[in-house]
């Protein structure tokens, strides 16, 4: 028993896929603003049936209908229970996860579709970052933006807490550890 | 037991619960499977304990008032509902 709730702590930071001897240096998600304000949301639709069922208490009860009422009440918050945990199920499994030799993005569009996409460090060329908009600037969210060398794609992490701090978290460890590729850079096994 | 004993609305019924029944269930399970599975750290793990937590409760919340539901009644209050509608 202890060693199956010992998983609710002692969890380390091990992801599908993980190579032997690599360290997970930074994971994030993003900004929790968005699951907030989905759960403020679930949160009214919870309450409103109440408000709604007060302005009919007197019909209900000469129907004798508070018994069904309460049901389909109960019923309702279920669902929403389970809707609320989808959304964050999908924010939660929604990641980006840089490792000491990797930058891995995985994304959950559904319980079945799911992309994972990585980019070696020795790739990075510059990292940039986008914090556009009021509550992004409140709230200190934004995109970063990862240029690669050659014809790759960018890598986007975005809405993202504390992009700055990422951004330099990432080209620290890149400039002390890894040797960067360019286009014109052999590539060797 | 002829086919109109199978097949009368009250079974339709019982048979509309059960698949809810199996639907809430695989849903849960499908949830709590992600979280442990594929979520990385402890947060996906602790979220995953709560949501299953609270799906036993709330099951057995709705379970309470689905069984203290007179449907005998329910259904004549419904009818003496509709009637004065239409009146």
């Amino acid at each position: 028993m202890a060693s199956i709730l010992a998983i609710l702590n002692d969890s380390k930071n091990s992801f599908e896929g993980m190579e032997p001897g690599e360290k997970v240096l930074l994971l994030t998600r993003r900004h929790p603003f968005f699951i907030i304000v989905k759960t403020i949301f679930i949160a009214i639709l919870v309450v409103l049936p109440l408000i709604i069922a007060t302005v009919f208490s007197s019909f209900l009860s000469s129907y004798d209908l508070i018994g069904v009422a309460l049901l389909v009440y109960s019923l309702w918050c279920l669902l929403l229970w389970q809707v609320l945990f989808y959304s964050v199920t999908m924010y939660i499994l929604d990641v980006w996860v840089v490792t000491d030799k990797r930058i891995i993005d995985s994304t959950q569009h559904g319980f079945f579709n799911r992309s994972v996409s990585e980019l070696h460090l020795s790739r990075v060329q510059d990292i940039s970052v986008k914090v556009d908009g009021l509550f992004q600037s409140i709230l200190k969210f934004g995109d970063l933006v990862v240029q690669t060398a050659g014809t790759e794609n960018k890598f986007d992490f975005r809405q993202i807490p504390n992009p700055n701090e990422v951004r330099n978290q990432i080209m620290s460890h890149i400039s002390e550890n890894v040797v960067p590729v360019t286009e014109s850079s052999p590539i060797t096994a | 037991m002829t086919l109109d004993t199978i097949i009368n609305p009250d079974t339709m019924f019982y048979i509309l619960v059960l698949f809810v029944f199996v639907g809430y269930w695989l849903f849960t399970f499908t949830v709590v499977y992600h979280l442990i599975r594929f979520g990385i750290g402890t947060a996906p793990k602790r979220l995953a304990s709560i949501y299953l937590f609270g799906s036993v409760a709330f099951f057995c919340v709705v379970f309470l008032f689905f069984a203290s539901v007179n449907m005998t009644a329910l259904k004549s209050n419904i009818i003496t509902l509709v009637g004065s509608i239409n009146k």
